[in-house]
């Protein structure tokens, strides 16, 4: 019995040693897959809520007519600060639940500019609005965006 | 038999090791391949999206070209480019945009309402990635309209609407001016068991309304939230400012021409004219004008003009006209346009009317149609709401005038019914309205729309006291008519109805499609 023991103890122990290396080296390779797949779904879904985000606040700003109106009187359109970022739901804008407009803390920031495409009142391009939506997010320290632009017209 | 079991298990554990890498292996390599296909998805979704605006901003930039080369009288279809091509740049992506008039549209054509088909497709390096398909139009039928009133009453005060439990509008309603409300002091406090008094937009082009509460002769501009959403369905967003104005048509020639069967000679021969191209078309005053049907079922339409009578029956079997007059009878190829043109007064209308069909005079001359019975369809029993718009009919004047009740009897157990849209230049004006010259209340219902120059009357104010001589929305009985907004004529208005010359440009339709 001891002697089948021993023999059996000492062939298992090389094998069981191979096999762990493998086993180890596979799920090391797995993880490794898994955390790098992870990564880019999360960045897949943080492009698409960007692009949502992006879509939402176009669409705000064409129903509510911010290119022509004084948002801060007596200057006519509406645009974010060139340089810093500004969060979603910042004015005009509101969070919900207040508001229906974003929810609150999101991650995500924006810069908007709106601009006028002629002041030339005999341009037909005088009743166009140009609208640059650029939506700002991190992943792990690194900031990602996404710009859409799009017109207004006005009525 | 040990030693046997030892032999033969020598490498299991290799195997399984070997066996489970292979399988996250297999799970890992599933999973990589995945990752780029979500990848992709994802950017597809942001390179889509990014297209789509730029396909909308295509068609964004068309509108507004059309819509400014209509505001300085050009076409923007022309004999010589009857497809205009646009294209632009936006960033690293271009577009193009390309214009379709459609048949009636210049230079296919001549309505008044403008419709186009503008193609907008997003490109970036070369490739086309989105494409927009769009129908706008320019002009809208004032068949649109439950009511329009152009202008303000030169007396005050008058009130454009009552407003009060029994009330009901139906319908967009739109005036040119700002519009006064006479409101019932309990509306402001309780909803109307029966919903919201107005059912749909009231447009103006001031950038207020004027309201007086009650007996009360003070105003505001504005009233509470909890008072908009007891008189209007949708709140306070029905209410709808500096909407741009929508004038009048000021020439009656396209009905004329329509009527014709081309360009209408300002002296045309006396007489009526019936023409495979046109309608009907009479040169002079006529006494009387009524719609029939015939055993068949076919329309006809009588015209006495001075005791000179003429029929002419609409045969759509055989799809011909015959006209029966004075001088002998003749048969006119088709139907023709529907149109029936008077370039003097017709001093009677009434009858039943059968397919599609427009009276008309030169209102622009102060022409007008007096109504001396019930104007009623043959596709609808009378005293309901029609359901298609095989048998609609539209009335443009510059006045049209209700019979006194001499003419016309009626009253709130056999009421006038008036199964039209109509547009009156100058006013909509009724008779013996409310008793006056000691004739008993009159009764009437529209089952159309009514646009007009002046607003009809509404509300005469004594001292302190006000009573409601005739007006809009209020139910038969009340001394005036309500208006059962056809909103099938509003979407198929009558032939050749007139449209507001308007350059704004609508979207009827959009179809989207990425590439």
């Amino acid at each position: 019995m001891s002697l089948r023991r021993s023999s059996l103890s000492g062939v298992s122990l090389a094998e069981t040693m191979v096999a762990a290396v493998i086993v180890l080296l596979v799920l090391l390779s797995l993880i490794g897959t898994v955390a790098f797949g992870l990564r880019g779904t999360r960045e897949a879904e943080g492009s698409q809520d960007a692009v949502l985000h992006a879509r939402r606040l176009i669409e705000l700003i064409r129903e509510r007519r911010l290119p022509q109106v004084e948002v801060f009187p007596p200057e006519v359109g509406f645009s974010d600060p060139a340089v810093s970022r500004t969060a979603l739901d910042a004015f005009p804008f509101q969070p919900k639940p207040s508001g229906e407009d974003f929810p609150a803390g999101t991650g995500y920031t924006r810069r908007i500019v709106t601009e006028r495409l002629s002041e030339d009142g005999d341009d037909y391009r005088s009743r166009l609005y140009l609208i640059d939506v650029t939506v700002f997010w991190k992943i792990k320290g690194r900031e990602n965006q996404y710009q859409l632009t799009g017109y207004y017209r006005a009525p | 038999m040990f030693g046997e079991w030892k032999s033969k298990s020598r490498g299991v554990a290799l195997i399984a090791a070997v066996f489970f890498g292979l399988l996250c292996l297999g799970l890992s390599t599933a999973f990589l391949l995945q990752l780029p296909v979500d990848l992709s998805a994802t950017s597809g979704f942001k390179q889509s999206t990014e297209a789509s605006y730029i396909a909308d901003a295509a068609i964004t930039d068309t509108m507004a070209w059309i819509s400014h080369e209509l505001a300085n009288n050009r076409e923007p279809c022309t004999m010589s480019n009857p497809t205009p091509w646009r294209e632009g740049d936006l960033g690293e992506w271009s577009w193009t945009c390309r214009v379709e008039p459609d048949s009636g549209t210049p230079p296919n054509g001549l309505t008044q309402i403008r419709l186009y088909r503008l193609t907008g497709t997003a490109s970036r390096q070369g490739e086309e990635r989105y494409r927009i398909v769009a129908d706008v139009q320019a002009g809208q039928s004032f068949s649109r309209f439950a009511i329009f009133i152009d202008r303000e009453q030169p007396v005050w005060p008058w009130y454009d609407f009552i407003v009060a439990e029994v009330s009901k509008y139906r319908g967009p309603i739109h005036k040119n001016r700002g519009i006064s409300f006479k409101v019932s002091p309990s509306l402001l406090a309780t909803a109307p068991p029966d919903g919201p008094i107005f059912n749909s937009t009231i447009s103006t082009s001031e950038n207020h309304h004027v309201w007086t509460v009650g007996t009360t002769s003070s105003t505001t501009t504005s009233l509470s939230s909890d008072a908009y959403d007891n008189i209007l369905e949708n709140g306070e967003a029905d209410l709808l400012y500096s909407v741009p104005p929508r004038p009048l048509p000021s020439s009656s020639q396209g009905l004329a021409n329509a009527a014709w069967g081309g360009l209408a000679p300002s002296a045309p021969p006396s007489g009526i004219t019936v023409s495979p191209a046109g309608g009907v078309f009479i040169a002079g005053d006529v006494d009387r004008m009524e719609m029939s049907q015939d055993g068949n079922g076919n329309f006809v339409l009588t015209i006495d003009c001075g005791g000179q009578v003429t029929t002419v029956v609409e045969d759509t079997l055989s799809n011909q006209r015959l006209v029966s007059g004075p001088t002998g009878s003749t048969t006119v190829a088709g139907l023709g346009s529907g149109v029936i043109f008077a370039t003097g007064d017709i001093a009677s209308l009434r009858g039943v009317n059968k397919g599609p069909h427009t009276i008309a005079n030169r209102f622009e001359e102060g022409k007008a149609i007096e109504i001396t019975g019930s104007l009623t369809r043959a596709d609808t029993p009378i005293g309901t709401e029609p359901v298609g718009t095989a048998d609609r009919l539209g009335i443009v004047t510059n006045k049209i005038w209700i019979a006194p009740h001499s003419v016309l009897p009626r009253n709130q157990a056999n009421p006038l019914f008036l199964y039209a849209t109509f547009l009156a230049t100058d006013t909509f004006w009724v008779r013996n309205y409310n008793g006056e010259d000691g004739a008993p209340p009159g009764s009437m219902a529209i089952y159309g729309g009514l646009s007009t120059g002046l607003p009809w009357r509404t509300v005469r104010v004594t001292g302190t006291n006000y009573h409601v001589v005739a007006g809009y929305g209020s139910p038969i009985g009340f001394g005036s008519a309500p208006i059962l907004y056809d909103k099938l004529m509003a979407n198929e208005p009558p032939p050749e109805y007139p449209a507001t010359a308007g350059t704004e440009l609508m979207v009827r339709a959009w179809r989207e499609k990425p590439l």
